[in-house]
C-alpha cells in the first residue's frame, strides 16, 4: 500500500507544477499577440469613427490616425496591468509578486488634510494651465505628441534631401490600404512616421534649441512634464499619485492576484471574473449531470445485454447504433436533431436551444409548475442527447466487454458450479465487477460537469461555462479567458488522480507505482 | 453518358487503390533495395482481416474514394479539362492539380488563358464557358458576337475622334494638353487597330469554330468548390435539386391567380392554383419565378407560403350553401350581406378560372407573401415552382454564398481525410520515436519524459488552438503541426513504451544488442516490427478523432481559411440557416457520419483480426 501512496503523493506534487506551467503557457500566449483589449478598443473606435461620416476631427481620446493617443494608451495599459514584462506580470496575476493597486481619494479624505489638498490642487493648477497652453500650440502648429517626443510635418528641406524616398512614400500613399504597412515600414526606416496623410519625423535639437514655434513647444513640453512630475512627488510622500485627468488615487502595492482570489475584472461584463464564472457553474453542472446520468441509464443495461447476447442479432445490431455513436461527434448529433425536431422543416417538438424560456420564472411564480418542468425537459432534451452520444459508444463497450472478461473468470465459473441461477451469477457476481472499470470513469467526467463542452453549449445556446468560454475567446476577455483556463485546468488534474484513486479503492487488484 | 464516366472513374479509383498502389510500393521499393518479406504472421492477419466482409468492404470503399478524390481537379471542376483552338491549346483543370500538389512551390503554372488566344477578344482571362457555348453552337454564337464587336469599333471610334477633338481645342488655347489625355489617346488608337484586325480576322475565326478545330473536353462535374454559382437564376443558398426524399421538396407547380384584398399579419396573399390537391398542400413554399413553364426561369422574385386550399368540389360545395343563405338575405344585417356577397362573386370568379385551366380536379389556395425581391412585382397568371432548377443544375444546393455543395462535400472529404491522415502519420512518427526512446532507454529519461507528457496532456488543447487562431488564420499545415504538437503524438507513445520494455528484455534483442548491432538499428529492425500491433489497431479510431477535431474547428470558425472547403464551415453555415435550409446540416452531417461509420467499420476489423479477444462462453 505505501507504494500506491507514494504514487499519488507524487501525482499530486506535480499537480502545481503543471498548473504554474499551462498557466504560464497560455499567460504568455495571450499576452504576445496582438489583439488584445486596447487594440479591440481601438477598432471599436475606428469602426465608430468611420461611421460617422465625415467626422469633424475625433478630438479627446483620438489621435489623427484614429487610434488612441500615447497617454491615454500608457493609462489603459496600466488599468490592464499590460505595462509589465511577462513574467512579472504573470507573478503579479498568480498573486505572488505585490501588483500596484490604485483606489480613488474620496472627498471625505481630502477634508482630512486641507493644507496637503491645497497645495496639490495648486501644483495640479500649474500643470493644468502649461498644458492647455502645450495643446494650444500644438494645434496650432500641426505638431503631435508622442509620449515625450514633439512631431512635425516634414519641411521642404527634408523633402529636397531624400527626394526618392518622398517620391516612393507619396506612391504608396496612393495605393490604397493594401499599401499603407509598406509605407509605414519605409517612414520607420527613416525614423519617420506618419499622420493621415502627412509625414511627420520628430523634432531635430536645432529646431528646439532656435527660436520659434518648435522651441517654444518643446520648452513648455518639458516645464509642464516638470510641472506633473513635482505633483507626483508631493503625492507620493502620501502613498498617492494622480493621471493626467485630475484624479486622486491611493497607491498600495499589494498581492492580489488568483492565490487571494482576484482574478481581475471582466473586461466585457465589467464584473468580477470569479463571479461571472460561479454563475455558470448551476448551468453546466445541471446539463453535464443528467447528461451523465442518461448515458449511464442507457449504456449500462445495452452493454449487459449486449454481452449476453455476444454474436447474436441483437448484439450486431446494436453495434450498427455503437459504431454510429461513435462516428457522430456530439455537437452534430444536437445539430441534426435541432433540424429534425426545431419546428423548420419537419417536426416542431423542442426550442432551438438556450436553458429555459424567457418566462420561465414567471410561470414559475404563477404557479404553473407543470409547465415549467415540461419546458424545462423540452429544452434539456437535445443537449442531454449530445453529451450522451459523446461517450454513448465507448461506455457502451466498455461495460460489454469488462462483463465478457468477467464471464470467462474463474469465479463465474465456480458460482455456476455452485449451481447458483444464471441471474445471480451475472446481475449479483459478474457484474458487480464488471461495474468497476466505468465507475472509475467518474473523475474524468468531473471536467465536462465544470467545463461544459465549448460546442455543445454553442449549438444549443447554452450560457454555461463552455459558451463563456468561447465567448470571451472571441471578445478577448483575458481575465475569463484566464479565469476557465484556472478552473478547467484544476478540475481535469484533481480529476484524473481521483479516479485513479477511486480505481485504486474499490478494486484492491490494481497497484500504482 | 455522364454516369457511366462515372462509373468507369470510380471502376479505375478501386483498381488504382487495390493494384496499383501496393505495385507502386512495392516497384518503388524494390528499386530502393527494400525487400518485402510478409511475415506468415502477418499474412494470416491480413487474410483475418478481409475474411471480415463488412470492414474490408469498408476499407475498400474509403481508400478508393479517396484515391479517386486525389484527382478531383480533373473531375469535379468549374475548369475545363482541355481546350484546343486551332494551334492552341490547354490543360486548365489539369494545371489546378498540378498546382494542388506542387503547394510547395509558389505557383508554378498559370491559373488562366489569355482570351485573345483563342478567339475571343481582349487580353483578360478567357470565359471558358462562353468559349465552350461558341464550341458547341458555332453558327448560332457567332451572329451576336460579330454585331457585338461592329458596335464596340463604332463606340471605340466615336471615343478617339471625342478625345482628339480635346486634345485639338486644348492646343488652340495654347495649353499643354495633360499628358493621361495623350495616352488615353494612343491607347484607344492601339485598342481600335487590334479590333480591326479581329474584325477583319473575323470569318478567320468562325472559319476555325465552324469546321470543328476547336474544341473543349469538361470534367464530369463543370462546378468547383471556390466559385460562386452566378449562373442560378434566384438568391443563395439555393435548395437542392436533385430529388433526395425527406430533403428536397416535391416537384409541383401553380399558378398565381391575382393578389387579394387581405393581409396575413401585414403581408399581403395571393389567390394561387394548382392541377391537382397534391400540389397545393397548406404549408407548401413556392418559388415565385420569372420565365418557367415551357421557358428557363430567369429569376426568382420572390416566395409564397401557402396557408389554405380547396378543391373545386370544395368550391362548389360552399358556393350552393352560401347562396342558400344569400337567397333567404332576411336575417343578415347589410354589412355581413355585403361581405357575403363579395365573397360569393370571389368564390364564383375563382371556380370558373380554375375549372377552364385545370378542370374538375383543379385546386384554389390563398397564400402569404414570405420574401419578395424589392422592385419586382408579381404578375397575375405568374408562374410558381417548389423548385425552379432542372435535376443536375445543382444536384445538391448550394451554400449560403452561392457555392455548390457537391463539390464542397468532394474536396471536404479529400481535406478531411487527408488532414486525418497528415495528423496521425506525423504524430506517430513522432510518438513511437518518443515512445521508442522512453521504453528502450528507459531510466532517467524515461522518468523525465512520462512528466513532461503528463503535462503537456493537460494542456487544454482546444482551447489553445482557438486562442492562437483567433489571431492568426491558421493554413492547412500549420492545423496539421498544432494537433500534432499539442495532441496526436502523445496517442501512442505509451503503448510503444511499453512493448519496447517487454520486448527489449526478450532474449532476440539482446542478442542483437551482444553481437553490436547500433541501438537504433535493435529499435528500428527488431524491436518495432513486433510491436507495431497496438498502433496499427488503434490507428482507425485515432482517424476519427481527427477528422471530428478538424470539422469541430471549422465549425467554431477556427480551422481552415474561409477559401477552402470544409465540412465544419458549411456545418456552420447550416446552423445559421437552421430552419429555412435544412439541406445545409443534413447534407454535411450525412456526408461525416458515412465517413467516419466506415471508418470505424474498418477499426473494429483491424482490431479484431490484428487484436483478437476470445471470450470464453458463459457455460
Amino acid at each position: 500500500m505505501s507504494g500506491m501512496w507514494t504514487y499519488f503523493a507524487r501525482r499530486l506534487l506535480l499537480v502545481p507544477v503543471t498548473f504554474l506551467i499551462i498557466t504560464f503557457m497560455v499567460y504568455a500566449v495571450l499576452r504576445l499577440t496582438p489583439g488584445g483589449p486596447i487594440e479591440q478598443l481601438e477598432n471599436q473606435m475606428k469602426a465608430a469613427a468611420a461611421g460617422e461620416a465625415g467626422g469633424g476631427g475625433g478630438g479627446g481620446l483620438l489621435g489623427d490616425g484614429g487610434g488612441l493617443d500615447e497617454k491615454a494608451r500608457d493609462e489603459l495599459k496600466a488599468y490592464y496591468n499590460l505595462d509589465q514584462p511577462i513574467p512579472l506580470a504573470y507573478l503579479q496575476w498568480l498573486g505572488v509578486w505585490p501588483k500596484k493597486t490604485r483606489d480613488p481619494v474620496s472627498l471625505a479624505q481630502r477634508d482630512l488634510d486641507p493644507s496637503f489638498w491645497q497645495q496639490s490642487q495648486s501644483l495640479w493648477n500649474a500643470y493644468r494651465i502649461g498644458n492647455e497652453d502645450l495643446d494650444r500650440w500644438v494645434l496650432e502648429g500641426k505638431f503631435q505628441l508622442s509620449g515625450e517626443t514633439i512631431l512635425r510635418e516634414i519641411t521642404p528641406s527634408d523633402r529636397q534631401q531624400h527626394p526618392q524616398m518622398i517620391g516612393q512614400a507619396v506612391q504608396l500613399l496612393a495605393g490604397g490600404v493594401s499599401s499603407r504597412a509598406q509605407l509605414d515600414r519605409l517612414l520607420e526606416a527613416q525614423g519617420w512616421s506618419r499622420s493621415g496623410s502627412r509625414f511627420m519625423r520628430a523634432l531635430t535639437d536645432e529646431e528646439k534649441t532656435e527660436s520659434g514655434l518648435p522651441a517654444q513647444v518643446h520648452a513648455q513640453l518639458i516645464s509642464t512634464e516638470a510641472d506633473f512630475a513635482a505633483l507626483q512627488t508631493h503625492l507620493e510622500s502620501m502613498k498617492m499619485e494622480s493621471n493626467r485627468n485630475g484624479s486622486y488615487y491611493h497607491v498600495d502595492h499589494a498581492f492580489s492576484g488568483i492565490i487571494q482570489g482576484d482574478f481581475g475584472r471582466s473586461f466585457t461584463y465589467n464584473e468580477d471574473a470569479l463571479d461571472v464564472i460561479t454563475s455558470k457553474f448551476p448551468i453546466s453542472i445541471y446539463f453535464g449531470l443528467i447528461g451523465y446520468l442518461a448515458t449511464w441509464i442507457v449504456c449500462v443495461p445495452l452493454g449487459i445485454s449486449k454481452a449476453i447476447r455476444h454474436k447474436g442479432t441483437f448484439d450486431t445490431a446494436t453495434s450498427v447504433l455503437v459504431f454510429l455513436g461513435y462516428a457522430t461527434p456530439g455537437f452534430v448529433a444536437c445539430l441534426l436533431l435541432l433540424v429534425l425536431l426545431g419546428g423548420g422543416s419537419y417536426w416542431n417538438l423542442v426550442p432551438l436551444g438556450g436553458f429555459r424560456s424567457a418566462d420561465w420564472n414567471l410561470w414559475w411564480e404563477q404557479g404553473e409548475y407543470l409547465r415549467c418542468i415540461g419546458d424545462q425537459i423540452r429544452h434539456t432534451l437535445v443537449p442531454m442527447f449530445g453529451y450522451m452520444v459523446g461517450s454513448f459508444a465507448s461506455m457502451t463497450v466498455l461495460m460489454k466487454n469488462s462483463l465478457l472478461e468477467n464471464f470467462g473468470a474463474d469465479y463465474v465459473r465456480t458460482a455456476f458450479a455452485k449451481g447458483l441461477s444464471e441471474g445471480r451469477v451475472i446481475y449479483v457476481h459478474a457484474l458487480r465487477n464488471s461495474l468497476i472499470p466505468i465507475t472509475a470513469g467518474i473523475g474524468h467526467f468531473l471536467g465536462l460537469l465544470f467545463a461544459g463542452s465549448f460546442l455543445i453549449e454553442k449549438v444549443c445556446n447554452i450560457p454555461g461555462m463552455g459558451l463563456l468560454g468561447y465567448e470571451s475567446i472571441i471578445r478577448r476577455d483575458y481575465p475569463i479567458i484566464l479565469a476557465t483556463l484556472v478552473f478547467g485546468v484544476l478540475i481535469r488534474l484533481t480529476g484524473n488522480i481521483l479516479s485513479d484513486l477511486i480505481w485504486a479503492l474499490i478494486d484492491p487488484r490494481i497497484r500504482f507505482k | 453518358m455522364t454516369y457511366l464516366l462515372t462509373l468507369l472513374v470510380l471502376a479505375g479509383g478501386v483498381l488504382l487503390t487495390m493494384r496499383g498502389i501496393p505495385w507502386l510500393f512495392r516497384t518503388i521499393s524494390g528499386l530502393l533495395g527494400f525487400k518485402f518479406r510478409t511475415s506468415p504472421l502477418a499474412e494470416k492477419r491480413l487474410r483475418r482481416f478481409r475474411s471480415i466482409r463488412r470492414g474490408y468492404i469498408s476499407f475498400v470503399i474509403v481508400t478508393s474514394m479517396f484515391t479517386t478524390s486525389l484527382f478531383l481537379e480533373v473531375l469535379v471542376n468549374d475548369r475545363p479539362i482541355m481546350i484546343r483552338y486551332g494551334e492552341n491549346s490547354a490543360f486548365p483543370a489539369v494545371r489546378d492539380l498540378a498546382n494542388t500538389w506542387l503547394f510547395f512551390v509558389d505557383g508554378p503554372f498559370p491559373t488562366y488563358d489569355r482570351s485573345g488566344d483563342y478567339g475571343i477578344p481582349g487580353e483578360g482571362p478567357l470565359d471558358y464557358k462562353a468559349f465552350g457555348g461558341i464550341v458547341a453552337d458555332p453558327a448560332g454564337s457567332f451572329g451576336p458576337i460579330a454585331q457585338e464587336r461592329l458596335q464596340a469599333r463604332k463606340e471605340l471610334s466615336e471615343e478617339i475622334s471625342q478625345t482628339q477633338q480635346e486634345i485639338d481645342e486644348l492646343l488652340e488655347d495654347g495649353d499643354e494638353p495633360e499628358e493621361w489625355l495623350v495616352e488615353d489617346l494612343a491607347a484607344a488608337r492601339e485598342d481600335l487597330k487590334s479590333l480591326d484586325f479581329q474584325i477583319d480576322n473575323f470569318d478567320l475565326i468562325k472559319e476555325v469554330f465552324v469546321s470543328g478545330r476547336a474544341s473543349i473536353v469538361w470534367p464530369l462535374y463543370r462546378h468547383g468548390p471556390r466559385r460562386n454559382r452566378l449562373d442560378l437564376p434566384g438568391t443563395a443558398p439555393h435548395g437542392p435539386s436533385l430529388p433526395i426524399p425527406g430533403i428536397t421538396p416535391r416537384y409541383s407547380t401553380a399558378t398565381l391567380i391575382s393578389q387579394t384584398s387581405d393581409t396575413i399579419g401585414g403581408k399581403p396573399t395571393y389567390e394561387v392554383m394548382a392541377v391537382d390537391e397534391a400540389s397545393l398542400i397548406p404549408g407548401q413554399k413556392f418559388f415565385v419565378v420569372e420565365g418557367g413553364g415551357d421557358q428557363p426561369v430567369t429569376d426568382v422574385v420572390g416566395i409564397l407560403l401557402v396557408q389554405e386550399s380547396i378543391g373545386v368540389s370544395g368550391l362548389q360545395q360552399r358556393i350552393a350553401s352560401r347562396q342558400q343563405i344569400l337567397d333567404a338575405p332576411d336575417a343578415l344585417d347589410g354589412d355581413r350581406l355585403e361581405k357575403l356577397r363579395s365573397d360569393q362573386s370571389s368564390d364564383q370568379r375563382l371556380l370558373s378560372v380554375v375549372q377552364q385551366q385545370h378542370g374538375d380536379t383543379g385546386q384554389v389556395g390563398i397564400a402569404e407573401v414570405l420574401a419578395q425581391s424589392e422592385g419586382k412585382k408579381f404578375h397575375d397568371q405568374g408562374i410558381l415552382m417548389t423548385r425552379f432548377l432542372d435535376t443536375w443544375e445543382a444536384p445538391l444546393g448550394t451554400s449560403d454564398s452561392g457555392i455548390d455543395v457537391l463539390p464542397l462535400l468532394l474536396y471536404g472529404f479529400r481535406i478531411s481525410v487527408g488532414f486525418a491522415m497528415m495528423v496521425m502519420g506525423f504524430g506517430y512518427v513522432l510518438g513511437i520515436l518518443a515512445g521508442a526512446i522512453m521504453g528502450y532507454y528507459g531510466g532517467w529519461t524515461d522518468i523525465l519524459l512520462q512528466r513532461f507528457i503528463e503535462i503537456w496532456g493537460s494542456v487544454p488543447f482546444l482551447f489553445l488552438i482557438m486562442i492562437i487562431a483567433s489571431i492568426v488564420d491558421p493554413g492547412f499545415w500549420m492545423l496539421v503541426i498544432f494537433l500534432v504538437i499539442l495532441r496526436s503524438w502523445m496517442a501512442v507513445t505509451y503503448q510503444i513504451r511499453g512493448e519496447f520494455y517487454r520486448e527489449k528484455a526478450k532474449d532476440y534483442v539482446q542478442a542483437a544488442i551482444g553481437t553490436g548491432v547500433s541501438d537504433f538499428k535493435v529499435m528500428i529492425r527488431h524491436i518495432l516490427p513486433n510491436s507495431m500491433i497496438p498502433v496499427i489497431s488503434r490507428a482507425p479510431f485515432s482517424f476519427v478523432n481527427y477528422i471530428s477535431a478538424l470539422v469541430s474547428l471549422d465549425f467554431l470558425g477556427f480551422g481552415l481559411p474561409p477559401t477552402d472547403p470544409s465540412w465544419g464551415r458549411l456545418l456552420n453555415q447550416g446552423f445559421q440557416f437552421l430552419l429555412i435550409y435544412p439541406h445545409l446540416v443534413l447534407l454535411p452531417v450525412m456526408a461525416l457520419a458515412v465517413t467516419l461509420f466506415l471508418v470505424v467499420l474498418i477499426g473494429e476489423a483491424v482490431r479484431e483480426a490484428f487484436d483478437p479477444k476470445v471470450f470464453s462462453r458463459l457455460r
